[in-house]
């Protein structure tokens, strides 16, 4: 009687206590954790935006002979999730950067570079030969900017959540919007009628 | 095998009651929640919060850590922690979406639902309430704003939104289904409705436990500051559409309209003044006679009293020659007891199942064990009959707001409430929102200017 409930014992301790454990994943997986907003999403919309661009045929033609300068501008979050819409746009450009047709500028970094370069040209420490000279920044001709807007359905037994991420790219010279996509994502969750 | 089935009736109750009393059950199942709440009433109105906070972290993974997590991250927001307050919050969210997510029929649950059968209703998880989680995510939202974050502040609000879209559609099928449960098990709510006389005067007050008015009009106010027309009016009109005598919303709801037609260019800028004043007042117990099969069997049940509700003192405020007094938007107190009131054909079902359990228990242990364990269970049953006494309870009394339209640059905003004064100086930007916070748990009246926004674009 005695062994039985401490060997129980030990089970349910087992059960209960040591059962977490670490594994690496593909990070390409389809992720279905939550119907929330998730890697997934994220590389579908980078991927979808990456492909539309570069087979569009005016942007073909434009980047045949030149490497246009992105501004790329904040995503609005339109949904009802914190969602780091900035993972988004890093991804696209890193893609974009990688498929050799387009080139960005980074405003973000903007007060350190001229901090380095104030260091450089005017601190009297750094060698005027290797200094990095002031006031040949290239200006952007395009930019980029989006939004990601959401609508969230919940009753007792399922969650519907639509997203539609738009990216625009507009030409900075002359107000034109060169090129635009979306891409719209639906996901459902139904709760289970048991569980633990 | 003979050893198994032979085990004596008291050993088992012991051993249940040991359980109950130890670890599974939450920390209110033998100490009304109002009286631990105390603690952190009191902390909020002298300042002192560090003993109550190490208290509410304690308790932040009992059986009950939404509750305890509620009070925590509103403490720790009036206490201007407003980082630790927002992750709080965060943890919050998960609990509710969580409770979403979860399977109908949940194999855990059933075990706290037989521990309840035994003791009573707040050996259940605390599960929360549609309006404390509107009242969250608007408080999230003011978070978001005093780091000077717009985008996460605006998904917050737009999250309040949702969640009170979602409660009211599922609001009638909770309802229904509860009756239908009642039905099933006999139990007919309106032969107990004198008992409840108190309750319905106070629900009476409201027309919803879910839409909230403070809610809408403060979103509208960060709307209409963002430049987002559209989005403010329809704010306005819902807090508008809750209180239809509002002279300042019918006005709010004339501007922003003319603002979206392009009829009027704003230079000033709109400084909204919200103010939350005392404390939602406690649930009461009641001992009500419910018949079993047995007989009689007095139960406890959860109540308000409207004796515990104060009318709203306005605040007074005023700058620039202009003086405005807050209008309670969203009277807390009423919403929390017709939040109950909807949830009592459900407690009367699971009280009456709870007064048979009891009933046999004692008569089992008579019989089986002979009449000092039948005294000792019916002692038992009676210290174990305490009513479900658990709500946010920090949330303040009524949550008020007003607003003034001023010139940009820096003015003195001086503040006026019965018991206590201040004068702040707050900063405008033409066609934008300043928000000022003023909290008054007790006397002292505290107050907060959180950034500014943005011009508009």
């Amino acid at each position: 009687m005695r062994t039985l409930t401490l060997a129980l014992l030990a089970l349910a301790m087992m059960a209960g206590g040591c059962s977490s454990k670490v594994e690496y994943g593909d990070a390409q997986a389809r992720e279905t954790v939550t119907a929330d907003f998730g890697s997934t999403d994220l590389q579908e919309i980078a991927g979808k935006m990456v492909d539309d661009l570069l087979s569009f045929d005016p942007v073909m033609k434009m980047t045949r002979e030149q490497r246009p300068v992105v501004f790329v501008d904040r995503i609005n979050n339109k949904t009802t999730e914190h969602i780091d819409t900035e993972a988004v746009t890093d991804s696209i450009q890193t893609r974009l950067i990688q498929s050799g047709k387009f080139r960005f500028v980074e405003p973000s970094k903007r007060e350190q570079v001229r901090r380095e370069l104030n260091y450089q040209n005017e601190s009297g420490e750094v060698n005027p030969e290797t200094a990095t000279r002031m006031g040949n920044k290239i200006g952007a001709d395009l930019m980029m900017y989006g939004n990601l807007a959401g609508i969230t359905k919940r009753d007792d037994n399922t969650k519907d959540v639509y997203y539609k991420f738009t990216l625009k790219l507009l030409n900075l010279e002359t107000g034109i919007i060169e090129w635009a996509s979306e891409k719209e994502i639906r996901k459902t969750r139904s709760r289970s009628l048991f569980g633990l | 095998m003979n050893g198994v089935t032979q085990v004596p009736a008291n050993r088992i109750l012991l051993l249940v009651t040991a359980v109950l009393l130890h670890g599974c059950a939450s920390t209110s199942v033998f100490q009304a929640y109002p009286r631990q709440a105390d603690n952190w009433k009191m902390a909020l109105q002298n300042g002192r919060t560090e003993a109550a906070l190490k208290k509410l972290e304690r308790r932040s993974d009992s059986a009950d850590r939404l509750l305890y997590l509620q009070e925590r991250a509103r403490l720790e927001q009036l206490t201007k922690r407003y980082d630790a307050s927002l992750d709080t919050f965060k943890r919050v969210f998960d609990l509710y979406e969580q409770g979403d997510a979860e399977a109908r029929f949940r194999v855990s649950e059933a075990g706290s639902g037989t521990a309840s059968l035994l003791t009573n209703d707040n050996a259940i998880p605390y599960s929360g309430f549609a309006y404390e989680r509107i009242f969250a995510h608007g408080f999230q939202a003011l978070n978001y704003l005093a780091r000077g974050d717009y985008q996460g502040a605006a998904v917050e609000w737009r999250r309040a939104a949702l969640e009170q879209r979602v409660a009211e559609q599922q609001r009638a099928a909770l309802i229904a289904r509860a009756e239908e449960r009642a039905r099933e098990e006999g139990v007919d709510p309106r032969r107990y409705e004198t008992h409840f006389s108190g309750l319905n005067t106070a629900a009476s007050e409201v027309k919803s436990a879910i839409n909230n008015a403070w809610v809408f009009y403060l979103s509208g106010a960060f709307r209409e500051g963002r430049g987002e027309y559209n989005d403010a009016r329809v704010d306005y009109k819902k807090a508008l559409e809750m209180n239809p005598d509002s002279e300042m919303l019918r006005t709010d709801v004339q501007r922003v309209t003319a603002k979206m037609e392009g009829r009027i260019q704003d230079d000033r800028g709109l400084v909204v003044v919200s103010y939350e004043q005392g404390f939602v007042p406690p649930r009461r117990e009641i001992s009500i006679p419910i018949p079993t099969i047995h007989g009689y069997f007095a139960v406890a049940f959860p109540t308000y009293d409207p004796r515990d509700f104060t009318t709203a003192r306005p605040l007074r405020v005023h700058a620039g020659g202009e003086t405005r007094t807050t209008e309670a938007l969203a009277p807390v107190g009423p919403m929390a007891a017709r939040a109950l009131k909807e949830r009592l054909p459900a407690m009367l079902v699971r009280q009456a199942l709870r007064a048979s359990a009891k009933y046999a228990a004692q008569k089992r242990a008579h019989e089986q064990l002979g009449p000092f364990a039948a005294f000792t269970t019916q002692i038992y049953n009676l210290v174990s009959e305490r009513a479900d006494l658990r709500s946010w309870l920090t949330l303040p009394a009524h949550a008020q707001a007003t607003r003034l339209r001023l010139p940009a640059g820096e003015h003195e905003l001086e503040l006026s409430a019965p018991g206590g004064g201040a004068t702040v100086s707050v900063p405008v930007t033409a066609g934008a929102t300043t928000f000022v916070r003023a909290v008054q748990p007790a006397s002292e009246l505290r107050v907060d200017v959180l950034p500014a926004q943005e011009e508009t674009r």
